[in-house]
């Protein structure tokens, strides 16, 4: 569907703001322990 | 693209699927920007009944329908479906329906996560509404759950409220990074960030603090879990927690999320305004950065809901001074668009009017939170119908105006028809005065002390209540007219032009109108972009 040119860099994109997220989860519970 | 790229993927022309499996299996951004809204739509319409039972309890002092155990379930539920089930997942229906079109995308960045994202929400809104029927009711201890209302002293259902609110930050974290992905790998190669449109530029931004603030949500809820369920004491003083902490994390997620519900709505206002005002948007950088800077000041003032849980005055005083910077970019984007009208070539057909409404309401709601800001004088307000008043006018008249006027603006490029445009405008009206009739008098309640969350109310309150209550049921009745108004545009309205509104701007406007079903197979030029931009 997608030109490959055109979505260069999504999987990378996606994953980092995911362990971003993942990362403030775990830390807004380790910092209440 | 070259034709050896098209003969690749050779499944170009293919329409939407037949029946019902279209809608679950579907991965195209359109049909899951329109699930999104009707989901938002009917979760509208539940919370909207709550809120009628509120007002209906609220007409006259005394209590005459309900229990207060369950008016208090009444008062939790409507914030929390009006909040998580229709406003933030409306936004993301405009988001899915028109992200992709404004950056020349072909499909959102992650097209299955996309499917996921959305086919949560039902279930998690099942799951909350579910606890309705449980034994001992639905949770009671109002939308921002504090402490230990909700672990010590909550009912059974909590649990259940907890994997709901689970599920929907989960849902709402991947739209994010949908989103982000979106933006920054699928805009065309040939737009520069700046050359964005500021619908994308305030929901990009609107993603961060989804990002910020949702996994502190997520970390809140887990840990009323553990405190509920598995013997952990985080929020318990008895076993060492702090109960004061839960507040703290609550609104470090509650105030961005107040912008999460807004800054979209200023993105939708800044596309309304130039065009019917005839002229570019004034200030397009200076409303990037203004949004920038809000977003940023949203993470640093959360404490100032907080003023009478006994913080040092110097903390008072922090929070209240960073409260009111952010009336400097809200006040920059306010300008920004009556500059933009100045000396337009007015007119007001019904998305103006709602951008209009929008721009006046919102602004009311903006200087009551600078009232409430003000941390000697929110002693008086604090918990009373002043700061219902305040946020009503800031969600339903802020957010919830700015997802109505984009329907009426977008909707005859999603469905390829014009609405009623006479009916539309008596609509307008009529919700306009009732929403005024429902609020405006809920400051005078507030000033003169009447809490909020209580089913009945001391004698002198009568009038102004009475007043409110009627406004509330005729507000709730226009959005009879609004679904008819919508369903007979969908089913009988007359054809629209691919580009409606004679002045509109943005890459959306040049397709074919009904909008096909894949849409930029191939990126738009640089001359299209510059074209269609907000700077020109």
């Amino acid at each position: 569907m997608t030109d490959k040119k055109n979505n260069r860099g999504v999987g990378r994109t996606a994953l980092l703001v995911a362990v971003v997220a993942i990362g403030l989860y775990a830390l807004t519970i380790a910092l209440n322990f | 693209m070259s034709s050896t790229t098209t003969a690749a993927y050779d499944d170009h022309g293919h329409g939407p699927e037949k029946g019902l499996l279209r809608w679950v299996k579907t991965t195209n951004h359109k049909d899951i920007g329109t699930l999104y809204m009707w989901f938002a739509f009917a979760m509208l319409l539940i919370g909207g009944s709550l809120a009628m039972g509120i007002r209906a309890e609220l007409l006259q002092p005394g209590l005459q329908l309900f229990e207060p155990q369950f008016y208090n379930q009444l008062t939790t539920m409507h914030g929390l479906i009006m909040v998580f089930g229709a406003i933030m997942p409306a936004f993301v229906g405009l988001a899915n329906w028109l992200i992709p079109l404004m950056v020349g995308a072909p499909d959102m960045a992650l097209p299955r996560m996309n499917n996921w994202s959305f086919w949560i929400l039902p279930f998690a809104g099942a799951i909350l509404l579910s606890t309705f029927f449980m034994e001992g009711g639905a949770p009671a201890f109002g939308w921002t759950f504090y402490a230990p209302l909700s672990t010590t002293f909550a009912p059974d259902s909590t649990d259940f409220f907890i994997f709901a609110i689970h599920l929907l930050g989960f849902s709402s974290i991947m739209g994010a990074i949908n989103i982000i992905a979106t933006v920054l790998n699928m805009k065309a190669p040939e737009m520069r960030l700046m050359d964005m449109p500021l619908f994308v530029w305030t929901w990009l931004i609107t993603s961060f603090l989804l990002i910020g603030a949702m996994p502190v949500l997520a970390g809140a809820v887990t840990m009323m879990l553990t405190d509920r369920n598995f013997g952990t004491a985080f929020f318990d003083a008895a076993g060492g927690g702090d109960p004061v902490m839960f507040q703290h994390i609550f609104w470090f997620f509650g105030h961005p999320e107040v912008y999460i519900m807004i800054l979209p709505a200023f993105g939708i206002i800044s596309h309304i305004i130039p065009t019917f005002a005839r002229k570019p948007l004034f200030g397009y950088s200076s409303m990037v950065y203004a949004t920038a800077s809000i977003a940023f000041l949203s993470y640093i003032v959360w404490a100032h809901h907080m003023f009478l849980t006994g913080m040092p005055v110097a903390g008072e005083l922090y929070f209240m001074y960073a409260t009111m910077l952010i009336a400097v970019p809200t006040g920059v984007k306010v300008f920004n668009w009556v500059a933009t009208m100045w000396k337009g070539s007015l007119s007001f057909e019904t998305p103006m009017l709602w951008a209009l409404a929008f721009v006046f309401l919102f602004t009311i709601g903006g200087f009551s939170g600078l009232m409430l800001g003000i941390a000697p004088a929110d002693i008086q307000y604090h918990d009373t119908y002043f700061v219902v008043a305040h946020f009503h006018y800031v969600l339903v008249t802020g957010a919830l105006w700015g997802i109505i006027a984009a329907v009426f603006y977008w909707l005859p490029k999603w469905t390829g028809r014009m609405y009623n445009e006479p009916l539309a405008k008596f609509h307008f009206w009529w919700a306009l005065i009732s929403v005024n009739v429902t609020f405006f008098p809920q400051h005078f309640l507030g000033l003169a002390g009447m809490p909020r969350r209580i089913p009945d109310y001391s004698l002198q309150f009568a009038d102004f209540n009475f007043i409110s209550s009627i406004g509330a049921f005729s507000f709730g009745l226009s959005f009879l007219l609004l679904t008819y108004i919508v369903v007979d545009c969908i089913r009988n309205g007359k054809p629209a032009d691919a580009r409606p509104w004679e002045s509109a701007k943005g890459l959306e406007w040049t397709l074919a109108s009904p909008i096909a079903y894949h849409t930029f197979d191939e990126p738009p030029t640089r001359a299209e972009i510059l074209a269609e931009s907000q700077h020109s």
